[in-house]
Protein backbone atom coordinates (compact mmCIF):
# COMPACT_ATOMS: atom_id res chain seq x y z
CA UNK A 1 0.00 0.00 0.00
CA UNK A 2 1.26 3.72 -0.47
CA UNK A 3 -0.02 6.91 -0.64
CA UNK A 4 0.18 9.04 -3.81
CA UNK A 5 -1.43 12.22 -3.13
CA UNK A 6 -1.93 13.90 0.27
CA UNK A 7 -4.39 16.44 -1.35
CA UNK A 8 -7.92 16.90 -0.56
CA UNK A 9 -8.72 18.21 -3.65
CA UNK A 10 -11.46 16.81 -5.37
CA UNK A 11 -12.13 14.23 -2.17
CA UNK A 12 -16.03 14.56 -0.55
CA UNK A 13 -16.50 13.49 3.01
CA UNK A 14 -12.72 13.28 3.63
CA UNK A 15 -11.90 11.71 7.58
CA UNK A 16 -8.74 11.13 9.03
CA UNK A 17 -7.91 8.15 10.26
CA UNK A 18 -4.78 7.44 12.78
CA UNK A 19 -3.89 4.11 11.49
CA UNK A 20 -4.19 2.01 8.31
CA UNK A 21 -6.39 -0.53 10.41
CA UNK A 22 -9.30 1.82 10.30
CA UNK A 23 -12.48 -0.26 9.36
CA UNK A 24 -10.65 -3.58 10.09
CA UNK A 25 -10.43 -2.95 13.94
CA UNK A 26 -9.91 -6.60 15.27
CA UNK A 27 -13.08 -8.08 17.43
CA UNK A 28 -12.04 -7.95 21.29
CA UNK A 29 -13.03 -10.02 24.76
CA UNK A 30 -15.15 -7.07 26.10
CA UNK A 31 -17.30 -5.38 23.80
CA UNK A 32 -19.63 -2.41 24.37
CA UNK A 33 -23.56 -4.11 23.88
CA UNK A 34 -25.73 -0.94 24.54
CA UNK A 35 -25.65 2.81 25.95
CA UNK A 36 -28.43 4.84 27.36
CA UNK A 37 -28.23 8.48 28.39
CA UNK A 38 -31.27 10.34 29.57
CA UNK A 39 -32.67 13.38 27.64
CA UNK A 40 -35.20 13.37 30.67
CA UNK A 41 -35.81 11.85 33.92
CA UNK A 42 -36.85 8.22 33.54
CA UNK A 43 -37.97 5.96 36.62
CA UNK A 44 -35.89 3.57 35.03
CA UNK A 45 -33.24 1.41 33.07
CA UNK A 46 -34.01 -1.54 31.10
CA UNK A 47 -31.42 -3.52 28.87
CA UNK A 48 -32.82 -5.97 27.15
CA UNK A 49 -30.14 -8.98 27.29
CA UNK A 50 -32.03 -11.82 25.78
CA UNK A 51 -30.23 -14.32 23.29
CA UNK A 52 -26.74 -12.83 24.19
CA UNK A 53 -25.84 -15.93 26.80
CA UNK A 54 -24.54 -17.68 22.95
CA UNK A 55 -21.82 -14.83 22.57
CA UNK A 56 -20.96 -13.40 26.07
CA UNK A 57 -20.33 -15.19 29.71
CA UNK A 58 -20.56 -11.89 31.63
CA UNK A 59 -21.59 -8.80 31.49
CA UNK A 60 -20.44 -4.73 32.97
CA UNK A 61 -22.77 -2.39 33.62
CA UNK A 62 -21.00 1.46 33.84
CA UNK A 63 -23.18 4.25 35.25
CA UNK A 64 -23.37 7.92 35.84
CA UNK A 65 -26.33 9.09 37.31
CA UNK A 66 -27.63 10.32 40.68
CA UNK A 67 -30.28 11.51 42.34
CA UNK A 68 -32.81 13.85 44.33
CA UNK A 69 -31.47 13.15 47.36
CA UNK A 70 -29.32 9.99 49.30
CA UNK A 71 -30.98 7.12 47.80
CA UNK A 72 -30.20 3.22 47.10
CA UNK A 73 -29.65 2.56 43.61
CA UNK A 74 -31.06 -1.41 42.71
CA UNK A 75 -31.54 -4.02 40.06
CA UNK A 76 -34.07 -6.68 38.76
CA UNK A 77 -33.65 -8.87 36.33
CA UNK A 78 -35.94 -11.31 34.23
CA UNK A 79 -38.58 -8.95 35.13
CA UNK A 80 -38.74 -10.36 38.67
CA UNK A 81 -40.21 -8.50 41.06
CA UNK A 82 -40.58 -11.17 43.56
CA UNK A 83 -37.97 -11.90 46.77
CA UNK A 84 -35.55 -13.63 45.25
CA UNK A 85 -32.46 -10.95 46.09
CA UNK A 86 -29.77 -11.05 48.57
CA UNK A 87 -26.84 -8.34 49.18
CA UNK A 88 -24.57 -6.98 51.08
CA UNK A 89 -22.84 -3.54 51.20
CA UNK A 90 -20.07 -1.63 52.55
CA UNK A 91 -20.35 2.15 52.94
CA UNK A 92 -17.93 4.32 53.57
CA UNK A 93 -19.34 7.55 55.15
CA UNK A 94 -16.57 10.06 55.86
CA UNK A 95 -15.03 8.40 59.14
CA UNK A 96 -17.42 5.22 59.13
CA UNK A 97 -17.10 2.04 57.78
CA UNK A 98 -20.32 0.52 57.80
CA UNK A 99 -21.83 -2.86 56.92
CA UNK A 100 -25.62 -3.26 55.84
CA UNK A 101 -27.42 -6.26 54.37
CA UNK A 102 -29.94 -7.97 53.42
CA UNK A 103 -29.69 -12.35 53.87
CA UNK A 104 -31.21 -14.74 52.63
CA UNK A 105 -33.38 -14.63 49.74
CA UNK A 106 -35.65 -13.01 50.71
CA UNK A 107 -35.64 -9.26 49.16
CA UNK A 108 -37.90 -8.24 46.06
CA UNK A 109 -34.95 -5.74 45.28
CA UNK A 110 -31.04 -5.74 45.18
CA UNK A 111 -29.57 -2.76 45.90
CA UNK A 112 -26.34 -1.61 44.37
CA UNK A 113 -25.27 1.77 46.25
CA UNK A 114 -25.90 4.84 47.21
CA UNK A 115 -26.47 7.35 45.03
CA UNK A 116 -26.29 11.11 45.97
CA UNK A 117 -27.64 14.81 44.85
CA UNK A 118 -23.86 15.35 42.77
CA UNK A 119 -22.96 12.70 39.52
CA UNK A 120 -21.38 9.96 40.63
CA UNK A 121 -19.91 6.42 39.33
CA UNK A 122 -20.52 2.62 39.68
CA UNK A 123 -18.98 -0.14 37.39
CA UNK A 124 -21.62 -2.99 38.06
CA UNK A 125 -19.77 -6.59 37.30
CA UNK A 126 -22.04 -9.91 36.27
CA UNK A 127 -20.33 -13.01 36.51
CA UNK A 128 -21.85 -16.01 35.05
CA UNK A 129 -24.94 -13.77 34.12
CA UNK A 130 -26.27 -16.45 31.43
CA UNK A 131 -25.33 -19.48 33.23
CA UNK A 132 -28.50 -21.98 33.92
CA UNK A 133 -26.74 -23.68 36.98
CA UNK A 134 -25.22 -20.76 38.59
CA UNK A 135 -27.16 -17.72 40.54
CA UNK A 136 -26.29 -14.59 38.42
CA UNK A 137 -23.96 -12.32 41.29
CA UNK A 138 -23.55 -8.71 40.92
CA UNK A 139 -20.67 -6.88 41.96
CA UNK A 140 -20.50 -3.24 41.95
CA UNK A 141 -18.21 -0.25 42.94
CA UNK A 142 -18.89 3.56 43.27
CA UNK A 143 -20.19 6.84 44.59
CA UNK A 144 -20.80 10.18 44.82
CA UNK A 145 -17.73 11.91 46.62
CA UNK A 146 -20.23 14.68 47.59
CA UNK A 147 -19.18 14.59 51.12
CA UNK A 148 -19.85 11.25 51.73
CA UNK A 149 -20.97 7.93 50.74
CA UNK A 150 -19.11 5.51 48.07
CA UNK A 151 -19.66 1.63 48.56
CA UNK A 152 -18.79 -2.06 47.77
CA UNK A 153 -21.69 -4.15 47.38
CA UNK A 154 -22.79 -7.36 46.24
CA UNK A 155 -25.91 -8.92 45.73
CA UNK A 156 -27.48 -12.06 43.99
CA UNK A 157 -30.42 -13.07 42.15
CA UNK A 158 -31.72 -16.58 43.86
CA UNK A 159 -33.96 -18.27 41.43
CA UNK A 160 -34.93 -22.41 41.15
CA UNK A 161 -35.47 -21.80 37.62
CA UNK A 162 -33.92 -20.65 34.81
CA UNK A 163 -31.60 -17.71 36.33
CA UNK A 164 -30.02 -16.46 33.14
CA UNK A 165 -30.58 -13.17 32.66
CA UNK A 166 -32.97 -11.87 30.10
CA UNK A 167 -33.29 -8.48 31.34
CA UNK A 168 -31.64 -5.97 33.49
CA UNK A 169 -33.65 -3.10 34.58
CA UNK A 170 -32.03 -0.41 36.87
CA UNK A 171 -33.59 1.77 39.15
CA UNK A 172 -33.17 4.41 41.90
CA UNK A 173 -35.77 3.79 44.76
CA UNK A 174 -38.63 6.43 45.44
CA UNK A 175 -36.83 8.44 42.88
CA UNK A 176 -36.08 9.04 39.20
CA UNK A 177 -33.10 8.72 37.38
CA UNK A 178 -32.63 12.65 36.04
CA UNK A 179 -31.63 14.04 32.78
CA UNK A 180 -27.86 12.92 31.32
CA UNK A 181 -27.76 10.19 33.35
CA UNK A 182 -25.85 7.21 31.41
CA UNK A 183 -26.13 2.99 31.49
CA UNK A 184 -24.08 1.48 29.16
CA UNK A 185 -23.71 -2.31 29.39
CA UNK A 186 -20.46 -4.67 27.87
CA UNK A 187 -20.37 -8.37 27.42
CA UNK A 188 -17.26 -10.12 28.46
CA UNK A 189 -16.75 -13.54 26.50
CA UNK A 190 -15.46 -16.64 27.96
CA UNK B 1 -18.84 -5.03 17.13
CA UNK B 2 -15.21 -4.61 17.60
CA UNK B 3 -13.15 -3.85 21.42
CA UNK B 4 -14.68 -1.43 24.10
CA UNK B 5 -11.10 -0.87 25.59
CA UNK B 6 -8.58 0.65 23.47
CA UNK B 7 -5.11 1.51 24.43
CA UNK B 8 -4.12 4.67 24.23
CA UNK B 9 -1.32 5.61 25.20
CA UNK B 10 1.68 4.04 27.20
CA UNK B 11 4.27 5.36 29.57
CA UNK B 12 7.37 3.33 30.78
CA UNK B 13 9.78 5.40 33.04
CA UNK B 14 13.60 4.88 32.15
CA UNK B 15 14.14 7.35 34.46
CA UNK B 16 13.26 8.36 38.23
CA UNK B 17 10.47 11.12 37.43
CA UNK B 18 8.32 13.14 39.81
CA UNK B 19 5.09 13.12 37.64
CA UNK B 20 4.12 11.85 34.47
CA UNK B 21 1.18 13.59 32.26
CA UNK B 22 -1.13 12.08 29.75
CA UNK B 23 -2.09 15.26 27.60
CA UNK B 24 -3.94 15.77 24.16
CA UNK B 25 -6.49 13.07 25.23
CA UNK B 26 -8.08 11.60 22.67
CA UNK B 27 -11.76 13.14 23.67
CA UNK B 28 -13.82 10.12 21.15
CA UNK B 29 -14.20 7.73 24.02
CA UNK B 30 -16.80 7.87 27.19
CA UNK B 31 -14.31 6.65 29.87
CA UNK B 32 -10.69 6.23 30.52
CA UNK B 33 -9.37 3.64 32.26
CA UNK B 34 -5.42 4.19 33.42
CA UNK B 35 -3.31 1.29 34.98
CA UNK B 36 -0.63 1.79 36.88
CA UNK B 37 2.38 -0.21 38.32
CA UNK B 38 4.96 1.70 40.35
CA UNK B 39 6.72 2.29 43.25
CA UNK B 40 8.16 6.18 44.79
CA UNK B 41 11.65 6.27 46.21
CA UNK B 42 13.01 9.34 48.47
CA UNK B 43 9.36 10.02 49.65
CA UNK B 44 9.03 8.83 53.45
CA UNK B 45 5.09 8.82 53.17
CA UNK B 46 4.73 6.72 49.48
CA UNK B 47 2.22 9.91 48.53
CA UNK B 48 0.31 9.28 44.73
CA UNK B 49 -1.87 12.02 43.82
CA UNK B 50 -3.84 13.14 40.39
CA UNK B 51 -4.68 16.45 38.96
CA UNK B 52 -6.74 16.94 35.82
CA UNK B 53 -6.51 19.49 33.09
CA UNK B 54 -4.00 21.20 35.05
CA UNK B 55 -6.50 22.16 38.05
CA UNK B 56 -4.73 22.91 41.31
CA UNK B 57 -7.49 25.07 42.22
CA UNK B 58 -9.57 23.75 45.68
CA UNK B 59 -12.07 21.58 43.47
CA UNK B 60 -11.65 18.15 44.01
CA UNK B 61 -13.53 16.06 46.11
CA UNK B 62 -12.48 12.41 47.48
CA UNK B 63 -13.68 9.27 49.78
CA UNK B 64 -11.97 6.35 50.26
CA UNK B 65 -11.93 3.11 52.24
CA UNK B 66 -9.58 1.19 53.50
CA UNK B 67 -7.51 -1.59 54.79
CA UNK B 68 -3.94 -0.84 56.44
CA UNK B 69 -3.90 -4.15 58.29
CA UNK B 70 -4.74 -2.70 61.67
CA UNK B 71 -8.49 -2.07 60.61
CA UNK B 72 -10.98 -1.24 58.00
CA UNK B 73 -11.20 2.75 57.43
CA UNK B 74 -12.69 5.56 55.51
CA UNK B 75 -11.94 9.24 55.06
CA UNK B 76 -12.59 11.99 52.93
CA UNK B 77 -11.34 15.70 51.74
CA UNK B 78 -13.42 17.99 50.29
CA UNK B 79 -12.50 21.39 48.45
CA UNK B 80 -8.75 20.12 48.09
CA UNK B 81 -5.95 21.02 45.53
CA UNK B 82 -5.71 17.34 44.18
CA UNK B 83 -7.10 13.50 44.04
CA UNK B 84 -5.42 12.10 47.01
CA UNK B 85 -5.22 8.45 46.37
CA UNK B 86 -1.92 7.14 49.00
CA UNK B 87 -0.35 8.76 51.97
CA UNK B 88 0.25 5.56 54.25
CA UNK B 89 3.90 5.82 55.03
CA UNK B 90 7.05 4.11 54.51
CA UNK B 91 7.36 1.28 52.05
CA UNK B 92 8.96 -0.33 48.78
CA UNK B 93 6.72 -2.35 47.40
CA UNK B 94 5.31 -1.96 43.76
CA UNK B 95 1.47 -0.23 44.12
CA UNK B 96 -1.00 -1.54 41.79
CA UNK B 97 -3.53 0.86 40.84
CA UNK B 98 -6.51 0.99 38.43
CA UNK B 99 -8.64 4.54 38.07
CA UNK B 100 -11.50 5.13 35.76
CA UNK B 101 -12.50 7.87 34.68
CA UNK B 102 -16.37 7.79 34.06
CA UNK B 103 -17.73 10.26 31.51
CA UNK B 104 -14.68 11.83 31.22
CA UNK B 105 -15.21 13.68 27.86
CA UNK B 106 -18.75 14.65 28.06
CA UNK B 107 -19.56 18.44 29.45
CA UNK B 108 -23.39 17.75 31.10
CA UNK B 109 -21.68 17.22 34.89
CA UNK B 110 -18.65 16.93 37.17
CA UNK B 111 -16.72 13.84 36.29
CA UNK B 112 -15.88 11.23 38.68
CA UNK B 113 -13.13 8.63 39.20
CA UNK B 114 -13.81 5.56 40.79
CA UNK B 115 -10.04 4.12 42.01
CA UNK B 116 -8.34 0.76 43.35
CA UNK B 117 -5.41 0.66 45.28
CA UNK B 118 -3.09 -1.78 46.30
CA UNK B 119 0.45 -1.79 47.59
CA UNK B 120 1.04 -5.48 49.13
CA UNK B 121 2.97 -4.34 52.11
CA UNK B 122 0.75 -1.64 53.69
CA UNK B 123 -2.49 -0.83 52.23
CA UNK B 124 -5.73 -2.14 49.98
CA UNK B 125 -8.19 0.83 48.84
CA UNK B 126 -11.23 1.57 47.05
CA UNK B 127 -11.98 5.51 46.48
CA UNK B 128 -13.97 7.86 44.78
CA UNK B 129 -13.31 11.35 43.34
CA UNK B 130 -15.26 13.92 42.13
CA UNK B 131 -13.83 17.09 39.89
CA UNK B 132 -15.88 19.82 40.17
CA UNK B 133 -15.92 20.65 36.48
CA UNK B 134 -18.20 19.90 33.58
CA UNK B 135 -15.35 20.43 31.45
CA UNK B 136 -13.89 17.52 29.05
CA UNK B 137 -10.55 15.89 30.54
CA UNK B 138 -8.14 16.72 28.32
CA UNK B 139 -4.98 15.94 30.47
CA UNK B 140 -4.21 14.17 33.36
CA UNK B 141 -1.25 14.29 35.98
CA UNK B 142 0.20 11.62 38.18
CA UNK B 143 2.49 12.92 40.65
CA UNK B 144 3.88 12.20 43.83
CA UNK B 145 4.77 15.79 45.77
CA UNK B 146 8.28 14.23 47.44
CA UNK B 147 10.83 12.28 45.93
CA UNK B 148 9.92 10.94 42.54
CA UNK B 149 8.00 7.23 40.59
CA UNK B 150 10.78 4.90 40.26
CA UNK B 151 12.53 3.43 37.07
CA UNK B 152 10.03 1.21 35.40
CA UNK B 153 7.10 2.20 36.55
CA UNK B 154 4.18 1.81 34.46
CA UNK B 155 1.36 3.99 33.13
CA UNK B 156 -0.99 3.14 30.48
CA UNK B 157 -4.56 4.78 29.20
CA UNK B 158 -6.87 3.03 27.91
CA UNK B 159 -10.34 4.67 26.09
CA UNK B 160 -13.31 2.90 26.78
CA UNK B 161 -16.40 3.31 24.50
CA UNK B 162 -20.16 3.69 24.67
Amino acid sequence: MGVYSLTKSGINNWVKYPTFMAGNEADGDLELINTTVLSSSQASVVFDVSGLGSTYKHLQIRMVTKSTTTLWGAIRVNGDYSASYSWHSMIGDPGISSVTHQSGANDPTCRWGLVDTQFGAFIMDINDAFSESKYPTFKTLGGSANGGYMSLNSGSYYTPNSPALTSIELYVESSTWPQYSRFSVYGLRG
Amino acid sequence: MGQAVVALASITLDTAKGSVTFSNIDQSFRDLILVVSQATQNDPYRQYRFRVNGDSGANYNQIRMYGTGSGASSSAENNSTEILIFNNGAGSALASMVTNFMDYSVSDKHKVLIHRADAPDAITLAEVARWANTSPITSITAYTPAGEFVVGSTFILYGVKA
